[in-house]
């Protein structure tokens, strides 16, 4: 895939996604949204992936939990990797099975040498059935874990080194991370080793009730603070692809795709990157 | 933590109201953020496809205390499981009317229902008051207090029918469903309702898409 900006589909834009004439324009879909036997979400995604390239990206494989990945839900995985041959495949260094018991978060994981032996070889099961490389997306934080032996990027940075996976960071999820338990954004994302990274994620965040805390709630467009990162990161590590994420309060499809156009200049060179 | 809770609610609670938006329509929005936050800590997912979340959700419902006051609600929820199953489930090409003329004497055989019609048999007027909620704004109705069948087939992936269903209907497709041959389910129909044009009502099943040739016929 080119470095080119995409956006994250969602049924409502299909028209307008199919029809759009943008050059480059790939789209994102959660992969669990589509593990279902037919009907209509089946058929639009087989549609667009005859106009455009795809990404997969995961949010239940689990792979820091203390299981194995679920048999069924990477044979799911497999089939919809085979069928729509997406450009890219994602997932998040995360849990959310516990003991038979499926939680729709992505729950934070002390970055022990034990938890990252586990995640390498979970991501290794996962690459071994899908037979390509995935990548790892580093979680939102909204609380600080007492028993973490590895810094955030050193543990990806290793993940990726024994693994094989490529890194999708996301620069929201820094900059709500950063805010929430205190470490420097600019920092973390100058620590990342540009070679492994493979995707960039940027959305919106919003504040919470009492305003302490960042949520990384994908319901308003990318804030400024987020577009700074992200310049100062692709003039550092090349241009990537490139995704708009974008949930909540969605808007109509030509507002994203102005925020898409914007992160397109910026990897195109059109809009001058940050000095 | 909070934060980490809230969103695992948040996840199930949308997953729920993404499946039964005329349940939502029906209790408003903030008793139904609340009955499903109930729901989720009684049924959380089983599994990272919520898609699927909230099959148990109309059997639920008949146990809260407060149901007594809507007591078609059940049905209802029954209504958007079969609408959530008929647009989740395998495609398969459906029996044309071509097909039947071809076949020629299908009366004698068996046909088998398409893989996404779901069809069901309620006590309360549900399929009614589900179909008055599916333009922008709700319909005014005063549905007759009675039960009906509702009927969801998707004869190609974007093609969606959705028709009360009279008891010869319901009659009809649960025959061929337990493998009886066609004209068996007619004649059953036909004893059990003499005032239903039987002929009739199984050509507009065909048309609507209920079934799948068998497997000879196929290609």
């Amino acid at each position: 895939m080119t470095p080119a900006a995409g956006i994250g589909f969602k049924p409502q834009h299909y028209h307008e996604a199919l029809a759009s004439p943008a050059a480059g324009l790939w789209f994102e879909v959660h992969a669990e949204n589509y593990m279902v036997a037919g009907g209509p979400r089946l058929a639009m995604l087989e549609e667009l992936r005859s106009k455009r390239e795809l990404s997969l990206h995961g949010v239940g494989m689990s792979l820091a939990g203390a299981a194995e990945p679920d048999l069924e839900h990477l044979t799911a995985l497999k089939r919809l990797v085979d069928r729509f041959e997406p450009a890219l495949v994602s997932e998040h260094l995360a849990w959310s099975r516990l003991d038979g018991r499926c939680f729709p978060d992505l729950l934070p994981v002390p970055r022990t040498n034990e938890v990252l032996a586990r995640c390498a070889a979970n991501i290794g099961r996962v690459q071994d059935t899908l037979c390509r490389q995935i990548l790892i997306e580093n979680p939102t934080h909204y609380l600080t874990l007492r028993d973490h032996s590895w810094s955030e990027t050193s543990f990806l940075a290793e993940l990726a080194r024994r693994s094989g996976c490529g890194l999708l960071i996301d620069v929201n999820n820094v900059v709500v991370g950063a805010h929430n338990t205190g470490f420097d954004a600019c920092e973390w994302l100058d620590a990342i080793p540009g070679e492994r990274v493979g995707e960039v994620h940027r959305a919106g965040h919003s504040s919470d009730a009492e305003g302490s805390l960042l949520i990384d709630s994908h319901d308003e467009p990318v804030s400024e603070h987020v577009w700074d990162l992200y310049e100062q990161f692709v003039a550092r590590i090349g241009p990537r692809p490139t995704l708009i994420e974008r949930d909540g309060n969605l808007p109509a499809f030509a507002e994203l795709m102005r925020e898409r156009a914007q992160a397109q200049g910026i990897l195109t060179g059109d809009i001058a990157l940050a000095a | 933590m909070a934060v980490y809770r809230n969103t695992i609610f948040h996840g199930a609670v949308e997953a729920l109201r993404a499946n039964y938006p005329v349940v939502e329509q029906i209790l408003g929005t903030e008793m139904f953020d609340h009955v499903a936050v109930d729901f989720a800590s009684t049924c959380p997912p089983q599994t990272p496809v919520l898609a699927h979340y909230g099959a148990e959700f109309a059997d639920w419902l008949v146990h809260q205390k407060w149901i007594d006051d809507l007591p078609y609600l059940p049905d209802v929820a029954r209504v958007e499981r079969l609408h959530v199953d008929c647009l989740l489930a395998p495609d398969e090409e459906s029996l044309s009317r071509e097909q039947i003329k071809r076949i020629g004497s299908v009366r004698n055989g068996t046909l088998r229902l398409h893989p996404a019609m779901r069809y069901a048999w309620l006590c309360t007027p549900a399929m009614t008051i589900w179909l008055a909620h599916q333009g922008t704004v709700p319909a005014k109705i005063a549905p007759e207090w009675k039960s009906e069948g509702a009927l969801f087939a998707r004869p190609t992936p974007f093609v969606i029918h959705a028709p009360r269903i009279g008891p010869a209907a319901h009659r009809m497709l649960s025959g061929i469903r337990l493998g009886e041959t066609v004209s068996a389910c007619m004649l059953a129909a036909d004893r059990l309702y003499p005032h239903e044009d039987c002929t009739a009502v199984f050509a507009s099943l065909v048309n609507l898409g209920a079934f799948v040739a068998p497997a000879r016929e196929r290609n």
